[in-house]
């Protein structure tokens, strides 16, 4: 705890008054002017004898939510207790907020006049960012009645938010690889939720028998559990010139919106133990070969930000045709994989590479972020005809996710899960 | 500045501080018996600090508001001052420094920062002075009777040369007619640009009617020259009066249509119609030079002016207002300049006056601000606390209660405190934050501090007041001045010394 201790000197005003008036009594020789003098001696006096406040405050802070997901707001409650035997006048609290946080209503700021024993609490509110934040503590300024002495003290209160939620699981189509992953399957097996039991086999493991079923009826029975697979997916960015297009001149384009998508879905793919690769479809090209783990969430990132030449050998490499031929795609692409494109969809060439895909055996996801929200005759068009693009696409059974820039990715995720499972 | 309630309650400490301030200067005006020019001075104050609060606002409206606020608190304030000046030598200097206490104060409490006032009000001002004094100027030509006569004058001479004989009135009908030729082809240009557009390439309408002075030709002007020599050679018009005889009753006709002018006046009627668009768009020009870009916002600065001007100029109309003006102006020892230029010009003057005397006492507050004579920090609660301390000093003077005294000494620097308080609350946490209970409690403290102080000094007071009536002895006095003094040293030695441990930790 930090304390800093220092005299206003507000009161010294009190003295000059004195001799202000006091000259003044001697020139005038008029004994109410001179009187007049004790009344700034006796405030003099009021700053002089009242002592310094007590320091002896405890703060207390907690949350609504400590991992809310980012840009939610979170809850904060400060309390602030006098432990002291005196009280405590003037109190005033400035709650020291990690500065990636925003406040939303009310500052963190608040006073207070403490009896002993006493608490004052104050509420206001954070909108959570993405990453792990640390409050460590608050500003406790307290001053004495007359305000003469100032006691500024740094009080320790940790509390920690963490704020990471990615996008909740985008759902793929199920085809996975014998690797226990995040995908699931409608093939019982080692997973955690229940799918069905069968007679019990040699060689089953003794953990999955159902032993109540046993004690109740004598019957052996293994249980068989949904079966969680990793899944091979091959993220493919709509790099092309006709994609970079923006709602508006200051607005990031669609090129740049799907580079962030991707980023996203590649991020939460690679945390649920997939392989995941990524191809980028025009632009400079460039393609990445399924894999897992943390180096992969780099390299993806390189990529993306970087083009193909910050890929280092063996990694990946360059597509001829920056990537916009289908068999250099299909060439490099594993046949087990599956495909997530992400694309802004404004023209024909992306639902044919869709429907190639699919023709070569790889399910097909697609992201699509929508820029076709101007109010141009040109604008209304393009929206009509991605709409059917859209609805084409789902036509074929082909999972759309549409997502507006102006909401969270995570909120599209959810209103597209609803949308396929229901 | 918002209007949230949040603001509000921020604003409690300044809010107490505002009325206090008030309350000290009306007690102390009316115990020493100057209750009207206090309450003028107060109240033109707190009508000021409202008016520069309103004008630092970024709302066109508001800004009209204050400076009509502005004009009524400039003109009440000093109108205050002036008569406490006129009315005592205490008043002389318990007026002003009670008045411009209470004006600082207030004006802290609303605008936070006085210096950050200086500038709108300054262009108020500028635009409000720029309407009152045309005003002023016109009124004085009113009143001076040079307007009737110019426009009249035209005419006059029309009859005048009609009345002399017909061969002048035929010369002076032809350039007459020029000089209209010449006055309508100017105003045309600008009344065309009055008139709404037809579209691009569509002949204006007006085009179509204009005759220009290129068009007449040589040998008229020729012929013109040759009757102006006739008319030289000739003045009395004989020759053409003979011509005229010749044509027997046609010529009758001709001489009485010539003598009475009967093309001549619709001629002029034209002409100064012609000359109305011409001033018209001078006057257009000179409007639009001095709104600037943001006319609305001009205005609005102006608004005080304007009001000033209607209201004075109305007033001073009305016979028995405006007689009653012109006597208090040569009471407030301007001589005979309302006689001279009319009351409304000169009231319109003093207007003006008083807003540059405002203006000027700002800027001296910013400058001592700048300067370090008034701290950066509750700048208006400092100097008004002053201020109003030395209202109480020059009361006392002016022989009021001691008791009253000595409260208003308190009350005065309970302003400074609450003020100075709530502004550190401000400047720490910022706005927004509910400071009501910590401010109450220290007001209270504060307050308890000055009903003791106020009790001490009436105690010794009534101690010394056997003291006071005792025959002067100079050898006495010196002694009780001395201590006096040596007792404040020590007051001052022990302040500066403190016993206590306080200092810097860390823990």
């Amino acid at each position: 705890m930090t304390e800093e201790t220092r005299e206003t000197g507000r009161w010294e005003v009190g003295l000059a008054t004195a001799l202000l008036a006091g000259g003044a009594g001697v020139v005038t020789g008029n004994p109410a002017v001179f009187l007049a003098a004790t009344v700034g001696l006796v405030y003099a006096v009021y700053g002089y004898v009242t002592g310094p406040p007590p320091g002896t405050v405890t703060v207390e802070r907690s949350l609504d939510d400590d991992s809310p997901l980012p840009g939610a707001e979170v809850t904060v409650t400060l309390t602030v207790t006098n432990v002291g035997d005196d009280p405590l006048p003037d109190l005033r609290v400035t709650d020291r907020i990690p500065e990636e946080l925003e406040v939303v209503d009310d500052g963190s700021a608040f006073t207070a006049t403490l009896s002993p024993g006493e608490s004052a609490t104050h509420t206001y509110s954070v909108r959570g960012r993405r990453g792990d934040h640390a409050f460590d503590g608050a500003v406790v300024v307290t001053r004495n009645l007359s305000g003469g002495v100032e006691r500024r003290q740094f009080v320790r209160a940790r509390t920690e938010l963490s704020c990471r939620s990615a996008p909740e699981g985008l759902p793929l189509a199920e085809r996975t690889i014998p690797h226990t992953g995040r995908i699931e399957t409608d093939d019982g097996g080692e997973g955690v939720e229940f799918y069905a039991t069968r007679s019990y086999q040699r060689g089953d493991p003794m953990g999955r028998i159902d032993w109540n079923r046993y004690a109740r009826t004598g019957e052996l029975t293994t249980i068989q559990y949904r079966e969680e697979q990793a899944a091979v997916v091959v993220v493919v960015v709509d790099a092309r010139m006709e994609a970079s297009v923006a709602r508006d001149p200051v607005e990031p384009d669609a090129v740049e919106l799907g580079a962030y998508a991707a980023e996203e879905v590649v991020d939460t793919l690679l945390e649920r133990h997939n392989r995941v690769g990524l191809a980028m479809y025009g632009g400079h090209g460039g393609y990445l070969s399924p894999a897992a783990g943390d180096p992969q969430r780099l390299r993806v990132r390189q990529l993306l930000q970087d083009g193909p030449g910050a890929l280092g050998d063996g990694q990946g490499d360059r597509m001829a045709f920056g990537g916009r031929r289908f068999s250099a795609l299909d060439r490099r692409i594993p046949p087990e994989a599956q495909v997530v494109l992400v694309s802004p969809l404004l023209d024909d060439d992306p639902v044919g590479l869709v429907n190639r895909f699919r023709a070569h055996g790889h399910p097909v996801t697609v992201v699509s972020p929508d820029v076709t929200a101007g109010e141009t005759p040109g604008d209304t068009l393009a929206r009509i005809d991605r709409a059917h693009r859209v609805h084409e696409l789902r036509e074929s059974e082909t999972r759309v996710l549409e997502w507006s820039p102006d909401e969270p990715l995570h909120t599209a995720v959810a209103r597209a899960e609803r949308r396929w499972s229901g | 500045m918002s209007r949230d309630p949040a603001e509000r309650q921020v604003r409690l400490g300044a809010r107490l501080a505002s009325v206090l301030a008030a309350l000290v200067a009306l007690v102390l005006g009316v115990a020493i018996g100057v209750p009207g020019a206090t309450l003028g001075g107060v109240g033109g104050g707190v009508i000021l600090a409202a008016g520069a609060r309103a004008l630092v606002r970024e709302e066109n409206a508001t800004r009209a508001a204050g400076s009509a606020g502005l004009v009524v608190g400039s003109l009440a304030l000093l109108g205050g001052i002036a008569v406490g000046l006129r009315h005592s030598s205490v008043a002389a200097a318990f007026v002003p420094a009670a008045s411009l206490g209470v004006a600082v104060v207030v004006l802290d409490a609303f605008v936070e920062s006085p210096v950050q006032a200086s500038p709108p009000v300054g262009k108020a001002v500028k635009r409000s002075a720029a309407v009152i004094v045309p005003a002023a100027a016109l009124a004085a030509t009113w009143h001076l009777g040079v307007l009737p006569t110019v426009l009249l004058a035209p005419e006059a001479v029309v009859v005048l040369w009609t009345s002399v004989n017909a061969f002048l009135a035929l010369v002076a009908l032809q350039f007459l007619a020029v000089v209209t030729i010449v006055l309508v082809g100017e105003a045309i240009p600008v009344l065309d640009r009055w008139i709404p557009d037809l579209g691009e390439g569509s002949e204006s309408p007006l085009e179509r009617f204009g005759f220009r002075l290129e068009d007449v030709p040589v040998a008229y002007w020729a012929l013109l020259m040759l009757q102006v020599l006739v008319l030289l050679v000739n003045p009395s018009g004989s020759w053409f009066g003979a011509v005229l005889g010749v044509l027997s009753d046609l010529g009758t006709a001709i001489e009485l249509v010539l003598v009475y002018g009967v093309f001549h006046l619709p001629l002029v009627a034209v002409a100064l119609l012609a000359v109305l668009v011409l001033v018209a768009r001078g006057f257009q020009v000179v409007v639009m030079w001095w709104a600037g870009p943001q006319p609305a916002t001009a205005l609005a600065y102006a608004a005080g002016g304007a009001f000033a001007a209607v209201v004075v100029t109305g007033l001073g109309a009305i016979p028995p207002v405006g007689a009653a003006l012109g006597r208090w102006a040569s009471a407030s020892g301007l001589g005979s300049l309302p006689g001279t230029f009319g009351a409304t010009a000169v009231v319109l003057l003093c207007v003006v006056g008083a807003l540059v005397v405002v203006r000027t006492l700002l800027l001296a507050f910013g400058a001592a601000t700048v300067l370090g004579a008034v701290p950066d920090s509750a700048a208006g609660y400092a100097a008004g606390g002053t201020l109003l301390f030395v209202a109480a000093l020059a009361a006392a003077v002016g022989d009021a209660p001691a008791v009253v005294v000595f409260a208003g000494a308190a009350g005065s620097l309970l302003v400074w405190d609450l003020g100075e308080n709530t502004t550190t609350l401000r400047e720490q946490l910022g706005r927004g934050v509910d400071t009501r209970e910590v401010e109450l409690t220290h007001a209270v403290g504060s307050a308890v501090v000055g009903v003791l102080a106020v009790v001490v000094a009436t105690g010794a007071m009534f101690l010394l007041g056997p003291a006071g009536l005792a025959p002067p002895d100079e050898g006495r006095a010196l002694v009780a001045l001395a201590l006096a003094l040596a007792a404040l040293l020590a007051f001052v030695y022990v302040a500066e010394n403190p016993l206590d441990e306080s200092g810097t930790d860390e823990g």
